[in-house]
């Protein structure tokens, strides 16, 4: 019996050590960036066109549906370059993957819409429904945030529904007429408005953010892995730069990017697109000139459940 | 007899130690806490949960859901178990249902749930679903293990049909109710789990463990992980000892 057990724990030893070399090392041929299929990818997409037509080749951009996707890049390292909610970054910092945050492209791109023609102020949403998405992730506590600002109680005063998990789920429903009121982001907002023409923007959460805080929604982080800044500084500002005049472009010249953004499949058609642009407040600021801001919106967080952020503040060495 | 139970019991040991000799070795292989934390982080972690002031509403509603769908299908899978045991009409008609009811993905029925039911009902819909099935089809076996003769002679004897359920079936079937409710707890936690993780309940195993896998507190979810284990463990071994009690009181 005995030895039955040594021999088990034997084989396990030899399976790990064999497993030994999995370890991966960086030498890479190519960059990855890592994006999100939404704003992020709409803000980049000239970059995104760039990198496509460049014969090179050395770059690799990876689309993703879902932010988990694009952190399982940055768990396994093979992301050097990746746009991800910038809460989702300040966790990936503090546990200690080595990502830099090199900038905020992306300035909030929350909006409470829907049906529901008699809501013009925080007081008429007194004992209304409102749909949000999975309970405690960023959309919600920044709703349940502006709530609490505007003098409603967001356990008492307003029922919050949680039945529709994932922005496809409450998409569909408040195109369906199943959701009166919702709080979702763009480009869904765009989206749906073109299924459901009853179906219009109650209020910009950014700019209501705004309002209360001084400051727009610092939703979207563009990070950076650390071996990459110290070792080959110029070429991450090469692409970091990249994406800053992407950004700018696509905010110039709504038209062309939609082309592009269509081109790309990051949206369905391009009326879509145009109207998401403007939504989705595109800005590429760099983190190291915003550091204080950046640590008011993430202390909103921390206030309510400092798990969201990784449970502390990220220091100094992750703005770069 | 005595001696085998401490072997059984010294084997049972030495798997559990094994598997956390297995899972410390992953945890030095990978050697973080957000791929594979350590046994002992997770074990403080698991102990910290005990202290969270929503720990008893969150595995209290949990446990809740769970006994809830298992009685409601425990009910509902006697009843039209016993029906379709004692007729093989109603049984043919049952069979195609219970078919359907068994082989629908467990991930489409909580797709459909999502939009039917509140999200606190979603996991019992899912448990209900999953359990009945199991119970019922149990059920219709038990009723037809009965020796036929014993049932022609205790008409032949004018007993009531009430008392031949009562004296006959039931204690026959007993045991398949028992091995039923057993296998249909085994699945129904996974079931009513996966659906907190999809439906988001204000409280729940699956809530919690949706929460802490977007904060990537690997260790959170394994710790919560472990409590379903032990919840689950619990019923069944609650189902093995009133099975223990039922074969006494017939004995």
């Amino acid at each position: 019996m005995r030895s039955n057990l040594f021999i088990l724990i034997f084989i396990l030893l030899v399976c790990s050590a064999c497993g030994g070399h999995g370890k991966r090392s960086h030498e890479r041929k190519f960059l990855t960036i890592a994006s999100l299929k939404g704003p992020s990818s709409m803000g980049i997409i000239r970059f995104i066109d760039s990198v496509y037509n460049d014969s090179a080749k050395n770059i690799k951009i990876s689309i993703q549906d879902e932010p988990i996707q694009v952190r399982k890049m940055i768990l396994d390292g093979s992301a050097d370059f990746a746009l991800l909610p910038s809460n989702m970054a300040a966790i990936l910092y503090n546990m200690g993957f080595d990502y830099r945050l090199a900038a905020i492209p992306v300035w909030g791109t929350l909006y409470l819409f829907g049906g529901d023609t008699s809501v013009k102020s925080w007081e008429d949403l007194r004992n209304k429904r409102v749909y949000a998405m999975a309970r405690g992730m960023t959309p919600d506590v920044l709703f349940r945030f502006l709530l609490e600002k505007n003098g409603l109680d967001p356990d008492r005063d307003i029922i919050l529904d949680y039945s529709f998990p994932t922005h496809l789920n409450l998409s569909n429903a408040v195109a369906a007429g199943k959701a009166d009121l919702a709080v979702l982001s763009e480009p869904q907002v765009s989206l749906v408005m073109k299924r459901n023409k009853n179906v219009h923007r109650i209020f910009d959460l950014n700019s209501e953010w705004n309002k209360v805080q001084g400051f727009p929604i610092a939703q979207t982080a563009f990070i950076v892995r650390e071996d990459l800044l110290r070792n080959d500084p110029g070429l991450a500002e090469r692409i970091i730069s990249a994406c800053e005049r992407s950004v700018r472009w696509v905010n110039s010249y709504p038209d062309s990017a939609a082309v592009l953004i269509v081109k790309y499949n990051i949206l369905p058609d391009a009326e879509v697109a145009v109207s998401a642009i403007p939504g989705s407040n595109m800005n590429f600021v760099r983190a190291r000139g915003i550091r204080e801001e950046i640590e008011k919106y993430f202390a909103v967080f921390y206030k309510m459940n400092p798990d969201i952020i990784g449970r502390k503040m990220p220091d100094e060495n992750f703005y770069y | 007899m005595k001696i085998s139970i401490t072997k059984k019991q010294y084997l049972g040991f030495a798997s559990v130690v094994a598997m956390l000799i297995l899972w410390q070795l992953l945890a030095m292989y990978f050697d973080s806490d957000v791929i594979v934390p350590s046994p002992g982080k997770t074990l403080i972690t698991a102990i910290g949960l005990f202290n969270d002031p929503d720990f008893i509403s969150v595995v209290g509603t949990t446990i809740i859901r769970g006994l809830a769908g298992f009685v409601i299908s425990a009910f509902l899978g006697m009843l039209l178990g016993i029906i379709a045991g004692l007729s093989s009409g109603f049984n043919a008609l049952l069979q195609p249902f219970l078919v359907t009811v068994r082989s629908v993905p467990v991930i489409a029925l909580i797709l459909l749930a999502l939009i039917w039911f509140t999200p606190g009902s979603v996991p019992v819909f899912i448990a209900l679903l999953t359990m009945f099935p199991f119970i019922c089809t149990n059920v219709i076996d038990g009723i037809r293990s009965v020796d036929p003769d014993i049932i022609v002679m205790a008409k032949f004897y004018r007993i009531s049909r009430s008392r031949i359920i009562s004296e006959v079936y039931i204690p026959a079937i007993m045991p398949f109710i028992i091995s039923g409710a057993s296998s249909a707890m085994g699945i129904g936690w996974r079931a009513i789990i996966i659906g907190e993780v999809l439906s988001q309940p204000r409280y729940g195993i699956g809530t919690m463990m949706q929460a802490e896998q977007t904060f990537l507190n690997v260790d959170a979810v394994i710790a919560w992980t472990i409590i379903a284990v032990l919840i689950s463990y619990c019923f069944e071994k609650v189902i093995r000892w009133s099975e223990h009690k039922i074969v006494t009181w017939r004995d």
